[in-house]
């Protein structure tokens, strides 16, 4: 639902929009960290500029781990009586939209600022070793492996840099805003994660990226 | 319907009018204009449909494009365009940004999401002209400006302007540059005025040919701009005064008019706005009343002051002939070869006793010339005075009893009427060539009188006589117009202007 509402919302923007340029982005350097963890991810995106100040564009987001780490293991806490260990796997998919308004307004290049909504769906696998060393107890009906499916809606502000798009450009950009839904998303999962592995609430995103526009 | 859910619909549609809204609210409604022509009364065509008489209030809608055309026309004017680029209104482009362009999806088509430029706009017409005016050589040598340093010229969105070197208006201490705006304005007008500088030989010999120089002089000026330095608008008052010298006598105004003209600037830059000013206001000169008639009769003036004092000669008497058949061979015994150091010429007697006219640009600037004569002597000859302007010369050689030609009727010719033309043409040893052709017309160039025939008037030929078919002498051959495709088109001063203008009186 969420993404066939993003989808005509870009077929509306490209409709309306007619004298201006475009271009495709690309990157691995995009860095947004959705829970505590390795926050690198694959961007791939398309850029549009409908009018000579302002830009849009929209990007699909994947979480990556360069250093072929499946999972992360956490640090050892306490729940319900017994010691917890577990492995988390992340999967992370979303689109976004950006909207930019050029400060310097020669020919949409320069230093902007703009804004960013859109959505991440998360999943996470959570694989729980539990350790009881004063009683004999029988493993808990919770410590057993999940996969919770979570959808958050990161809203923001962005700034940075970025070159005409005239064949190659770059863009270097930072942005801050909030997860919207991280609250209630956090309630479904399993009780036992540190800190570090729940959703946040405030996140931030920076990235270079390459372009080609036409 | 739960009050919960009435609340979230409550809240879309209120954001969904702000939104739709936003442009309207930011912009504040520039999309209109006033647009007006000096004079009033113009009708305007926008994007070549007709909108409307001025002045008039002009709505933008973006069917009108990114690039809007005004046409303006007016009886008697020359038709103005103008091309006006709206632009959206960057706070609404912020706000459309900020909104993840939302504002812009719902109003891009409003024209409130765009803004013109400016919101008064007065276009400057200009009247037609007139073909058949005469047109006059016009050098320009500089302008004089009464305005100081340090006083107050104008205002710029509402802070004063004061002349000084971050002014705008600096250009008002840089003469070269009013002076090339002045001949901008008055370029494709009767006054063909162009940048000259005295004291260059150049300089000197076009201020001469011109007889007349003008030299305004800046009186005030009263700007009030709005706007940004990169595209100003608005009003600038300039007080002229176009003042025309003598180049005869250096120091002499012949005549001045004063003028008061209202520059309305149209979205350039501040620093050329003084001399889009001083091109509008030339621009107005050539209609201001009676102009033309003064400049006739101080040009004539002029032209009279150059033809020196009155030389007094007998009445020749005329070579006599039996026959039509005979005349050609006994006219040529008075046409002689005119010969200097760098080439040769023609010439004719109009005297017994040997006074000779030719051409200016035959003898050049050398005193005594040698003449060849038909019989085969060689005579020296003393160059008496020569006129640039008509490109004639008096010579006198010592002798008596010369062969002379009778002066004839140039005005009494009629178009058609043969013309023969004897002088030198190409090499000193082709003397007394003869040629025939027939009088083309009676010509005005540059307020001369011409003779134009389709004789063959060839390089050397130039100060010989052009002869009509009773033998007497009509007008001295003086140039040819050459070129691809071009023949026949022959040049002669018509002889009453000849002795006008050389100052020879014939006494019985």
């Amino acid at each position: 639902m969420k993404i066939r509402t993003a989808f005509v919302l870009l077929v509306c923007l490209i409709s309306n929009a007619v004298h201006a340029q475009w271009g495709v982005r690309a990157t691995t350097l995009h860095f947004e960290q959705q829970t505590g963890r390795s926050g690198l991810n694959w961007l791939l995106g398309l850029d549009h500029d409908p009018t000579d100040r302002t830009s849009i564009g929209l990007d699909f987001i994947s979480h990556i781990n360069l250093f072929g780490e499946t999972a992360d293991r956490s640090e050892p806490t306490e729940y319900g009586g017994y010691e917890v260990l577990y492995n988390v796997a992340r999967s992370v998919k979303g689109l976004q939209f950006r909207s930019t308004y050029f400060l310097s307004g020669h020919g949409n290049a320069g230093f902007y600022m703009g804004t960013y909504a859109g959505f991440r769906s998360i999943a996470l696998q959570v694989d729980p070793n539990v350790y009881n060393t004063s009683t004999v107890a029988p493993v808990p009906n919770w410590a057993r492996r999940t996969t919770t499916s979570s959808m958050v809606f990161p809203v923001g502000l962005r700034w940075g840099l970025r070159s005409e798009m005239d064949e190659w450009y770059q863009d270097i950009y930072f942005a801050m805003g909030v997860q919207l839904g991280s609250g209630s998303a956090n309630a479904t999962l399993p009780p036992f994660l540190i800190a570090k592995d729940e959703l946040k609430a405030f996140s931030i995103q920076v990235g270079y990226v390459l372009g080609f526009g036409w | 319907m739960t009050a919960t859910k009435r609340l979230h619909l409550f809240s879309a549609l209120a954001c969904l009018g702000l939104f739709a809204s936003c442009a309207s609210i930011l912009n504040g409604g520039k999309q209109t204009m006033t647009l007006d022509s000096q004079p009033s009364g113009s009708t305007v065509y926008v994007n070549g449909t007709e909108y409307g008489t001025t002045p008039l209030n002009y709505s933008y809608t973006p069917v009108d494009g990114d690039e809007v055309l005004f046409e303006l026309r007016n009886q008697g004017y020359q038709s103005a365009s103008v091309t006006m680029r709206p632009k959206r209104n960057g706070a609404v482009l912020f706000a459309d940004a900020m909104l993840l362009h939302i504002p812009y999806l719902v109003d891009r088509n409003s024209p409130a999401l765009y803004s013109l430029p400016t919101k008064q706009y007065t276009v400057n017409m200009y009247r037609e002209q007139t073909a058949e005016m005469v047109r006059y050589m016009l050098p320009i040598t500089g302008v004089e400006s009464a305005i100081l340093r340090g006083s107050k010229v104008g205002t710029f969105q509402g802070a004063p302007i004061k002349l000084d070197k971050e002014s705008p208006f600096r250009e008002l201490e840089q003469p070269d540059m009013l002076a090339s705006a002045v001949a901008t304005g008055l370029r494709g007008s009767w006054l063909e005025a162009r940048v000259t500088r005295m004291g260059t030989s150049k300089g000197d010999e076009s201020v001469q040919k011109a007889k007349i120089h003008l030299k305004p002089k800046l009186r005030s000026l009263r700007a009030t701009l709005t706007g940004e330095r990169s595209h100003c608008y608005g009003p600038v008052e300039v007080e002229l005064e176009w003042r025309f010298y003598s180049s005869l006598r250096m120091d002499s105004v012949l005549f001045s008019i004063p003028q008061t003209t209202t520059y309305h600037a149209s979205g350039e830059r501040a620093s050329d706005v003084i001399g889009s000013a001083m091109a509008h206001s030339a621009r107005l000169l050539p209609e201001e009343s009676g102009l033309a008639e003064r400049m006739s009769e101080h040009y004539g003036s002029g032209l009279a002051l150059s033809k020196g004092g009155e030389v007094s000669m007998a009445k020749p008497t005329p070579i006599p002939f039996a026959s039509r058949k005979e005349m050609i061979s006994a006219l040529v015994k008075a046409v002689v070869t005119v010969q200097t150091e760098k080439g040769h010429g023609s010439g004719f007697i109009v005297s017994n006793d040997g006074y000779i006219i030719s051409n200016e640009h035959v003898v050049g600037k050398e005193a005594v010339v040698r003449i060849k004569m038909q019989q085969g002597f060689t005579l020296d000859a003393q160059v008496l005075k020569t006129n640039k302007d008509f490109d004639l010369a008096l010579l006198k050689v010592q002798a008596t009893d010369l062969p002379a030609l009778a002066i004839g009727d140039d005005k009494g010719l009629l178009l058609g009427e043969e013309i023969f033309a004897i002088g030198t043409p190409l090499d000193a040893n082709l003397g007394q060539s003869v040629s025939r052709g027939i009088l083309s017309g009676h010509r005005e160039l540059d307020g001369r009188s011409y003779l134009q025939t389709d004789v063959s008037i060839n390089p050397g030929n130039s100060g010989g006589p052009l002869i009509d078919e009773n033998g007497k002498v009509v007008g001295v051959a003086t140039m040819k117009i050459s070129g691809e495709g071009l023949e026949g088109l022959g040049f002669g001063v018509p002889i009453s202007v000849a002795l006008q203008m050389l100052n020879i009186v014939f006494t019985p």
